[in-house]
């Protein structure tokens, strides 16, 4: 268990900025998508960028089941 | 360690059928707008008439989560006094805890602000995502009974309404963004933060995080979940 403790709190140190970073490539793509920018370059961000973002609410919906499923278990963290 | 109440059973109930229903809705709306990058979700689900119905079936449960929290807690306020509405609420307070974030976010200042029970960012996320949610049920309704919205609005009303309903995603998908930052990569609440579903918060957690709030639990005012 402190082994599992010690590897999260790494994790979260690694994941501390590239959380913003992919947060950050969704807004961008959108607004690229939103202006509608014809640079075939800036098109496949925008692809990759708005497929991050799905995967994201996708990803939103399992931790939302799983936070329901475990919502008893005191040791779920 | 003793736990705090932060949220009612109604909240939790409220915030997963909301939260299901909206995450549902982009799934099946946002290929609507970008067919050319996320064509493939609606050929995973058996095609466009079929992810429409599975929007259609999400926006009842979203619009229910809103009717109820709008009723619910608004009769609570009217008839059993403070509400979850009363803390929500925004306040001057709210505005300058903002500005004194930013200014410790920048390094302009040390001091970092002693939230309430809901924090400016908690309340402007709230507020933000209530008032999409009004104009996502009157564009949602306009185009769901496109046929008889002709009968009092011209053909081009309805093309607004689609364009204000997709655009008003796009920036709802953000708030998700960066809610889903708040709760899940923020370090302090890495990997997820639990309270939405225990409904509760240890008590030194109350004490570092909303001090104004632990003062007033020690004042021994109301403290109303609901």
């Amino acid at each position: 268990m402190k082994k599992y403790r010690e590897a999260i709190r790494l994790m979260q140190n690694k994941i501390k900025y590239s959380g913003a970073v992919v947060v950050a490539i969704i807004y961008i793509s959108f607004i690229a998508a939103v202006l509608k920018i014809e640079n075939p370059a800036v098109q496949v961000f925008v692809t990759i960028g708005i497929n991050i973002a799905l995967l994201f609410v996708i990803v939103n919906l399992g931790a939302l089941l799983y936070g329901i499923i475990t919502r008893n278990r005191r040791d779920a963290d | 360690m003793a736990e705090i109440k932060r949220f009612s059973i109604s909240q939790i109930a409220i915030h997963a059928l909301g939260a299901f229903s909206i995450l549902t809705l982009y799934i099946t709306g946002l290929p609507i707008t970008f067919p050319d990058q996320l064509g493939w979700i609606p050929a995973l689900l058996g095609g466009y008439p079929v992810t429409m119905l599975i929007h259609r079936i999400a926006a009842v449960g979203f619009i229910a989560a809103g009717v109820y929290i709008v009723v619910y807690h608004g009769m609570y306020g009217a008839f059993a006094g403070r509400s979850f509405f009363t803390d929500i609420w925004l306040k001057i307070k709210d505005i300058q805890d903002a500005i004194k974030d930013t200014k410790h976010l920048l390094g302009l200042s040390k001091d970092k602000p002693g939230y309430g029970k809901y924090s400016w960012i908690a309340k402007a996320e709230f507020w933000s995502f209530f008032s999409e949610a009004a104009i996502f049920l009157v564009t949602g309704s306009i185009l769901w009974f496109s046929w008889q919205s002709l009968a009092f609005m011209p053909p081009q009303y309805l093309l607004l309404a689609r364009y204000i309903h997709a655009g008003f995603a796009v920036v709802s998908v953000c708030g998700v963004a960066f809610h889903s930052y708040m709760v899940h990569f923020n370090p302090e609440n890495f990997r997820i933060d639990r309270c939405i579903f225990t409904g509760s918060v240890p008590e030194e957690e109350v004490k570092e995080r909303y001090p104004m709030w632990h003062e007033e639990i020690q004042r021994g005012d109301k403290i109303d979940a609901e």
